[in-house]
């Protein structure tokens, strides 16, 4: 098989580290080539797109489920409004980063109908369910 | 190309000469063993020795350079930072000794200032038992948390109408927890390249649970932690890195220091949380109000989250040589604290993976 991204980086870390790092004699330069290995080892190159994909599809659908609950009643629509949820038609990294950062907006602009709706209807259990699912996908 | 790598040594070299020159009086004044460190996250740091003649008597200073970078990762003014720690040579806080300013850069390319440079040596692991950078005593650990939290108080005790500080630092409108939130939000704004969900949602916990003012305003640090004390034989020598200084809520370093991203770095087997805030109650009598306390953990991450991002943003523009990756750890925290609607949670039941 071919080599993965990561197992690529992990030896231009290596490199990094035991060819490089002692023929620098600048504690600056030092401190800054840690960094770049930390960063290096941080990031999850094999799967960066695969991610991407699947974080944008899941607040789609997430999305897709608070719509549901909010126009399933008058009130619910009246307090959320329209809610606009155009399917993705990405191909590559560029076009997935384009609906994450789309759909990551559209839970941006629901956060404060939602709170105020779950404050003055504390015991709406399937809306406090929705709420954990956005919550937990905004940190991913 | 970032001005960093255009600014070599020798030029900040011959422009620290000559600015130190006129300054002193001594056109021979020398220059010697400049260097940019590797430390200092928010300014750079170039440690050199500078000899001079004053009035017939030959002067050698340990002296550092602190410049600002290409692009900042926090905004302070630099002049109020060195007016600040004018004010504080005439209180008991260990700060750092200022000298010179160049406040706009005209001299030494960015916006400067010059302190002595202090013996010792700061390090965020300092506390840990597993590290143990200065090879410390679990006793002296031990004995450095509790100065730790003595040299805080000491802070919260500065005087502000005293030392001036009250005409240096603004009044913070229309009280400290609102003020700052204000003011990270829109440095969130200035740094949002893509829609930040988790932040947001965490910024409207904290604009539900904004805590009452406090009885008296302080002097607040605004970066309290081990990795900004310069620690010497065990002992604490001076606290640095003042530029997120301002006037506010005793409870806004306490909620810093005590955030659970800082857990393992702050406390250790026989000094916990609990002991830090009762020795800080019995050296101040401020009682903690946990639900207050609480809301400036979450302001802390929350402020982290978005020092984080900013530096993302900065090094993703090539104006700063500090690589940096999103910061989901901190999101995902900020997540577990907030996502308890009752927001009664507490900050000790997560912990950072």
């Amino acid at each position: 098989m071919r080599p993965t991204p990561t197992e690529l980086i992990t030896q231009v870390r290596r490199v990094l580290r035991d060819v490089i790092e002692p023929e620098l004699s600048s504690g600056y330069a030092r401190a800054r080539l840690a960094e770049v290995r930390a960063v290096l080892a941080q990031v999850d190159w094999d799967n960066a797109g695969l991610h991407l994909m699947t974080h944008t599809t899941a607040l789609r659908d997430a999305l897709g489920d608070l719509r549901a609950w909010a126009h399933a009643d008058e009130q619910r629509r009246a307090h959320f409004g329209q809610i606009d949820l155009p399917e993705p038609d990405a191909a590559d990294f560029a076009g997935w980063n384009h609906w994450h950062s789309h759909y990551t907006g559209v839970v941006t602009a629901l956060i404060d109908p939602l709170e105020d709706w779950l404050r003055a209807h504390p015991d709406d259990a399937d809306g406090a369910a929705l709420r954990h699912k956005l919550l937990t996908l905004s940190a991913c | 190309m970032s001005r960093t790598a255009t600014d070599s040594v020798e030029t900040v070299r011959q422009r620290l000469r000559a600015f130190l020159a006129e300054r002193t009086g001594d056109a021979g004044l020398t220059v010697s063993g400049l260097r940019r460190s590797g430390t200092g996250s928010s300014r750079e740091n170039w440690p050199f020795d500078a000899r001079w003649v004053d009035n017939g008597t030959a002067v050698h200073r340990r002296l550092l350079l602190r410049r600002d970078p290409p692009s900042s990762v926090v905004d302070t003014g630099r002049a109020t930072e060195f007016a600040l720690l004018k004010a504080l040579a005439a209180t008991p806080v260990p700060a750092p000794v200022a000298h010179w300013l160049d406040d706009r850069g005209d001299d030494l390319l960015r916006p400067s200032m010059i302190v002595d440079r202090h013996p010792g040596r700061a390090d965020r692991a300092v506390l840990r038992p597993d590290k143990n950078p200065l090879g410390l005593t679990r006793a002296q650990q031990t004995e450095l948390a509790r100065n730790l939290c003595d040299l805080l108080a000491s802070v919260h005790a500065v005087d502000l109408t005293a030392t001036g500080l009250r005409n240096v630092l603004p009044t913070p409108q229309p009280d400290p927890a609102t003020a700052e939130l204000d003011r990270w939000e829109r440095t969130l704004a200035e740094n949002e390249q893509e829609p930040q969900p988790a932040l947001r949602w965490a910024l409207r916990w904290l604009r539900d649970h904004v805590p009452p003012p406090p009885e008296r305003e302080v002097l607040v640090h605004g970066d309290f932690r081990p990795a900004n004390v310069l620690v010497e034989s065990g002992r604490v020598q001076v606290l640095l890195d003042w530029e997120l200084a301002h006037l506010g809520d005793p409870l806004d370093d306490l909620g810093w220091y005590c955030a659970p991203v800082y857990e393992r770095e702050h406390f250790l087997p026989g000094w916990s949380r609990e002991d830090f805030l009762r020795r800080y109650t019995e050296l101040t009598g401020l009682q903690i109000d946990p639900e207050a306390l609480l809301f400036w953990q979450v302001l802390a991450m929350f402020r982290l989250a978005v020092i984080a991002l900013q530096a993302v943003r900065v090094f993703c523009s090539g104006t700063s040589d500090r690589p940096a990756a999103p910061a989901t750890g901190l999101a995902r925290l900020l997540v577990a604290t907030v996502s308890d609607r009752s927001g009664k949670a507490s900050c000790a039941r997560h912990r950072p993976s």
